[in-house]
């Protein structure tokens, strides 16, 4: 790898291709294109450092002193590349909310999900669920009659999912997968063992085959199914023709990085290093890519006719100060990997690939409602994965025309998302903080008392994450106003504007009381609650059918410049170029006409290195006929 | 070069064996944290060094026979609560208002971690056979195993020294039976409920709300 | 220890027959095994949140020495010996004469993180292009020699006899990288000469540095980034300095400073029994733990006897017990010594690695019961969730 924080400038002004972001799309095609001899540039906004053991270190004692632990609370703040962090949002007294961060927000309801603007991007704080996307996915506007099509089928992206399962270092039951559906190959296995289930997906197995219908009339049977997970197992000997598959480890810090210990805080850290990273693609970097931190590219400069001549970027040193140079170089093929928002904002900004009116519209996520219970006994959470497990059941077919689909997470972290447990149970239990008023609770527990109901408590918790399918509808959008807001490097900031559809809101409602029945069935007390606490609506609340809800950011950013087959109605085609522009990739969730109920990461690494493989030939075109020396020596390329 | 030799100060000493009837947990594994001594420095800090001094003199009055909240007044109460929530999650909470204002404290009332090894050294996860989420992790495979059984209330009493061995001090079965009905009914209270914004810190969590029959809390 | 001193004693050579080549081989897993105490001790003694450079450092090392230990069993299976771990002599009390090294070499004992800590760190790693040359027949003089000395000698047994009569040991009890992998290299099945030299390359060479040099040849062998030898590892938190990339072994090292941190450790007496602690038995509960830790240990040693014997699928049950260790161990340094004389001096109590016939007998069956729990088999993907953890500290 030759990245540098601070390293030189680039030595050349001119490459093959220039990628913007470093995170899972931009490393695996960097790689890609780097192995086979082009020169890369690959820009990060955000920080480095992560690579080194130190930095890594620094992320976890961050993590560690950090009161609200959320996705981004293991990485520092920087006020030259900002990120939006959930923190950001509050909810309003009287109705409505207020964002106080990076994104201007300005719907009707708020847009939960951040991400991060750092080396690796937020594929350093994901948490590795790796689940691909059903056939019944990708033609949803065809066969429900609500959503995008895709113009691209499961079958299309089954090589593409093998190889980034590859490439990600995924740990899965493929019989088990087959069976749901998502994988067809009869002899697939994924390169490692299933990462083990949870004592609590044990406990839930215990209703396996129960039926469970749902407002909308639609029945299931409940199967506990494991989840696919980008995370160190135990290497399967039978994988590729039992050829077998060697773990990656650590980065930064030789022979680690060994099989999940059971840290459980995958999200927003590993402190092992066994959950995959962008990072682990990084070390692996030929000598002709160029990776630097520090660089937030303004602008794509536009060239000649149709075509993109390169890009133009401000460089910093100190990520707490807004001094900056500008720069800019050119390439012939210039990919644009940021994150969903940022590719908008950017293409935004330059003024590019606007045929469609599409670019920033389509925004989307996987609301996410949460539902939580205390079991009849202990069911052991706080260990292991986020999560091992789901019901799957109500993902696919049937009745999703009427109301969007969800996958049921089952939390193996208890009501930490919910409530803030296991701390919030101490709080509780001592009686601590006072009443509404100020005054100092009379009542509470404390000594062998307090340790005696804590361990009770906590040990039974439950809690079900249940992501809904969201649609891609253009009045969800991405847009910038640069005579307004503008970030301290003087970019323009996103504004978005953000809602819930019926289609959406009746998956969220059915959600909730699929919930109900599956802790009814499991013998377990319900707690999930979703009324205004002392008035104040909770973040994320909305009514429907007469029943109060609230819904999550998932983290699964995605839409802003969704693929289709005609340049009058989407941004880029099924490789992710722009119809407009002949050498300009816009690449990662962003390009995705839907995104089922499957956290997007594979998805989105798959489409990557589809891409990759069409780079590589648009290259070799431009550079007919002359012989290119690759890497590896003098071979030549077609 | 030869390290200076640091004994465990005698009021450290003196403040993990208070400690014991504040957490329910014993003198081995309060000193087994490695935090007490942060913990006091901490508090005072916190407090006000006199004025802690004071909340020592009223805690160590309180514990005999046996501590409960009542048994300290308002302030003392909250600061007992306060330095048990650092023993059990590695930070020092945000306060009642009335307790803050009482203390006259100059710094802000917000909850912070103290260290972040303080963080990995909460005791609340080994009260349901968890570790710290992010440190000292358990082990490839070790969620699947079912856990062990959290101790009774008399065990911990036995670890911690704390039995009623007092005749008239002991409470009858009767009486048990009683306290337990109690507690239930208190169940929903000491509970977490929902929070309103995810910046909500978990020392300023509301409690859980009563349960409606069908399970939508009213 | 069973045959580590018996090899010592009998000097300098070259094992001639296959016989003596196991009798190496199990005195080379013992001695492997004899730096895990000294070294869990240096490191888990580190005030948290303190030295964390020292930390790794040792850490890494102390992950080298388990592979190490693996590897000599996988050679010794290989060879169609039998590894004993589960054995009341396996474990010596410190302080401990190291063998197979020089007569000169102090005692390890089990020492708190601390300059002297570290000189016995040094002293156990010493490569062979510091030490002095000796002949044949003479005595030790580094663990460098001795795994030379086992290479000699497989090399000339397979001359003598052909490579399968050498290597007739069954393949099954190999231990491989599906069991083990990243963790300080990747464990492989030796089956042939080539592994077999393979594996002690990885040994010595992790250890004291590849021919002359201070570096290891993780990046040969691994494709992994190359790393300093033992020695010099630790040489670096000796001296408080870091090796250049020029640096020979020779010299102190010439680079940027370490920060290093000597008053953040707890001292102990590393030469504590549980004995000791039992007189104070009313007023401390450090001799209840310290019983549990050692309780522990023997399960350890139950778990890896388990693995290098044909199940190595209990490797997924050693590195639990490691860690639950590692709680206990950490534990046990921070509370003040039982002994109010020593506690008055700033003496802490120590995990003191006594493992007793009984110890080693309850600890079979409970990882009998473990192992029989979780239906544990070769091949097959790890799942433990038929047990119940048995006690707070098990699993947590």
């Amino acid at each position: 790898m030759t990245a540098a924080a601070t390293g030189p400038e680039t030595r050349r002004d001119h490459y093959d291709a220039v990628i913007v972001g470093a995170g899972w799309s931009g490393s695996l095609i960097a790689g890609r294109l780097g192995g086979q001899g082009w020169r890369v540039l690959l820009l990060e906004a955000g920080e480095g450092g992560t690579e080194s053991w130190s930095g890594h270190l620094d992320s976890v004692s961050t993590y560690r002193s950090a009161v609200a632990k959320v996705p981004n609370s293991a990485y520092r703040h920087n006020t030259a590349a900002p990120s939006p962090d959930v923190l950001d949002l509050s909810p309003k007294k009287g109705g409505g909310y207020t964002a106080d961060g990076y994104f201007v927000q300005d719907g009707p309801l708020p847009y939960r999900t951040d991400y991060l603007r750092a080396l690796g991007g937020s594929g350093m704080h994901w948490l590795g669920a790796v689940p691909r996307m059903h056939a019944d996915d990708f033609a949803t506007g065809t066969t429900y009659g609500y959503g995008r099509d895709w113009p691209l089928t499961a079958k299309d992206l089954e090589p593409y999912y093998e190889e980034a399962e590859r490439e990600l270092g995924v740990a899965g039951d493929a019989a088990e997968q087959r069976k749901l559906g998502v994988v067809s190959d009869p002899d697939y296995v994924y390169p490692m063992h299933a990462i083990p289930r949870s004592h609590i997906d044990e406990h839930c197995r215990r209703i396996d085959g129960a039926e469970i219908t749902d407002p909308m009339e639609d029945t299931r049977t409940l199967h506990v199914t494991g989840i696919p997970q980008a995370r160190n197992s135990t290497p399967n000997p039978a994988y590729d023709r039992k050829k077998g598959y060697r773990p990656k480890g650590a980065v930064g810090l030789p022979n680690y990085g060994e099989r999940c210990v059971g840290n459980a805080s995958c999200v927003p850290i590993c402190p092992a290093q066994a959950k995959s990273s962008p990072l682990r693609v990084q070390a692996d970097l030929p000598e002709n890519v160029t990776l630097l931190t520090r660089r937030v590219v303004t602008r794509v400069l536009r060239g000649q006719d149709t075509r993109v001549r390169g890009v133009e970027y401000r460089a910093y040193n100190d990520p707490a100060s807004s001094v900056s140079e500008a720069r800019s170089v050119r390439a012939d093929i210039v990919v644009l990997a940021g994150h969903a928002i940022e590719n908008a904002r950017l293409l935004l900004f330059s003024e590019l690939a606007k045929t469609s009116d599409q670019v920033g519209r389509n925004l989307m996520d996987h609301p996410t409602t949460l539902a939580w219970a205390l079991a009849e006994r202990s069911v052991g959470p706080y260990r292991g994965p986020g999560h091992t497990s789901g019901w799957e059941d109500f993902r696919f077919h049937g009745k999703r025309g009427e109301r969007a689909p969800f996958r049921i997470e089952i939390s193996n972290w208890g009501w930490s998302w919910a409530t803030g447990a296991p701390m919030s149970n101490v709080t509780s239990a001592l009686g601590l903080g006072g009443d509404a008023g100020g005054t100092v609770k009379p009542d509470g527990l404390l000594g062998p008392d307090l340790r005696r109901k804590l361990g009770d408590d906590i040990g039974r918790q439950l809690q079900l994450q249940i992501a809904v399918e969201q649609s891609a509808n253009p009045k969800n959008r991405v847009t910038i106003d640069p005579s307004r807001h503008r970030d301290a490097l003087g970019n323009p900031r996103p504004i978005l504007t953000y809602d819930l559809d019926p289609h959406t809101r009746d998956g969220v409602y059915a959600a909730y009381r699929v919930s109900e029945k599956i802790f009814a069935a499991l013998e377990a007390t319900p707690y999930t609650d979703h009324k205004p606490v002392h008035g104040v609506p909770q973040l994320g609340h909305f009514r429907h059918r007469e029943t109060d809800l609230t819904y999550q950011g998932a983290g699964h950013g995605a839409g802003t410049h969704i693929m289709g087959e005609h340049a009058n109605d989407s941004v880029v085609d099924s490789y992710q170029r722009t119809h407009d522009h002949p050498n300009l990739y816009a690449v990662g969730c962003g390009s995705m006409p839907s995104i089922g109920t499957s956290n997007p990461t594979l998805t989105m690494s798959a489409l990557a290195l589809r891409s990759a493989e069409q780079i590589h030939r648009d290259l070799a075109a431009l550079n007919q006929p002359v012989v290119v020396r690759s890497a590896a020596g003098e071979k030549e390329k077609a | 070069m030869n390290p200076v030799p640091h004994p465990v100060p005698g009021e450290v000493v003196r403040f993990v064996d208070l400690s014991v009837h504040l957490t329910g947990f014993p003198v081995f594994d309060l000193h087994a944290t490695g935090m007490a001594e942060m913990y006091l420095d901490t508090a005072r800090q916190q407090v006000g060094r006199s004025r802690f001094d004071e909340f020592l003199k009223a805690l160590r009055k309180a514990c005999a026979p046996r501590l409960g909240p009542a048994k300290l007044e308002p302030t003392d109460r909250e600061i007992a609560r306060a330095v048990t929530y650092l023993w059990y999650t590695g930070a020092w909470p945000r306060l009642a208002v009335a307790a803050h204002a009482d203390l006259r404290r100059e710094m802000a009332n917000r909850e912070f971690v103290v260290t972040p090894s303080a963080y990995t050294e909460g005791l609340v996860w080994s009260t349901f056979h968890g570790h710290p989420a992010g440190a000292k992790p358990p082990g490839y495979g070790t969620w699947s195993i079912e856990p062990a059984a959290p101790p009774s209330l008399a065990e911990i009493e036995r670890e911690c020294g704390l039995e009623r061995k007092d005749a008239t001090d002991h409470p009858t079965e009767e009486h048990r039976q009683d306290e337990r009905a109690d507690e239930a009914a208190f169940a929903a209270h000491r509970l977490p409920g929902p929070r309103v914004a995810r910046d909500v810190p978990p020392s300023a969590v509301p409690t859980a709300r009563a349960q409606e029959p069908e399970g939508n809390p009213a | 220890m069973i045959f580590a001193e018996k090899v010592h004693d009998a000097g300098f050579e070259i094992p001639k027959t296959l016989e003596k080549l196991r009798e190496y081989l199990q005195a080379a897993l013992e001695v492997e095994h004899l730096t895990i105490p000294v070294y869990m001790t240096g490191m888990y003694t580190i005030r948290p949140g303190t030295n964390r450079t020292a930390y790794y450092a040792i850490r890494s090392v102390l992950l080298e020495e388990m592979l190490h230990m693996t590897l000599a069993a996988n050679l010794l299976n290989a060879v169609g010996g039998k590894p004993q771990v589960e054995h009341p002599n396996f474990v010596k009390e410190y302080p401990v004469k190291l063998p197979l090294s020089s007569e000169k070499l102090p005692m390890i004992g089990l020492r708190h993180f601390s300059e002297e800590a570290l000189r016995t760190f040094l002293t156990i790693e010493t490569p062979r292009s510091i030490s002095t040359g000796v002949r044949e027949g003479s005595g030790w003089t580094s663990i460098g020699q001795f795994y030379e000395a086992i290479r000699q000698g497989l090399v000339n047994l397979v001359k003598e006899k052909g490579e399968h009569e050498v290597f007739k040991g069954t393949p099954d009890l190999q231990v491989g990288p599906e069991d083990f992998y990243n963790s300080g290299g990747e464990v492989f099945a030796v089956k042939d000469l080539e592994s077999a030299q393979t594996a002690i390359r990885v040994i010595s060479e992790q250890g004291e540095g590849v021919h002359d040099s201070i570096w290891d040849s993780d990046d040969q062998i691994f494709g992994e980034e190359r790393q300093l030898a033992h020695y010099f590892r630790f040489n670096e938190i000796y001296t408080g300095r870091c090796y250049s990339p020029y640096d020979s072994p020779k010299r102190p090292p010439s680079g940027p400073l370490v920060d290093v941190s000597w008053n953040d450790a707890y001292p102990i007496n590393g030469d504590s029994k549980v004995a000791d602690y039992k007189e104070h038995q009313a007023t401390s509960a450090v001799y209840d733990k310290a019983v549990e830790f050692n309780t522990v240990y023997a399960t350890l040693l139950s778990c890896l006897h388990q693995a290098f014997n044909g199940q190595s699928r209990t490797m997924g049950l050693a590195v639990p017990t490691m860690l639950e260790l590692r709680d206990r161990a950490e534990q046990l340094y921070r509370n003040p010594h039982p002994d109010p004389e020593l506690a008055e001096k700033g003496c802490f109590a120590s995990a003191t690695f006594e493992i007793t016939a009984k110890d080693l007998e309850q600890a079979r069956e409970r990882v009998d019961r473990l192992v029989d729990a979780a239906h544990l088999e070769n091949d097959e993907p790890i799942d433990l969730s038929g047990i119940t953890a048995e006690s707070r500290e098990q699993f947590a």
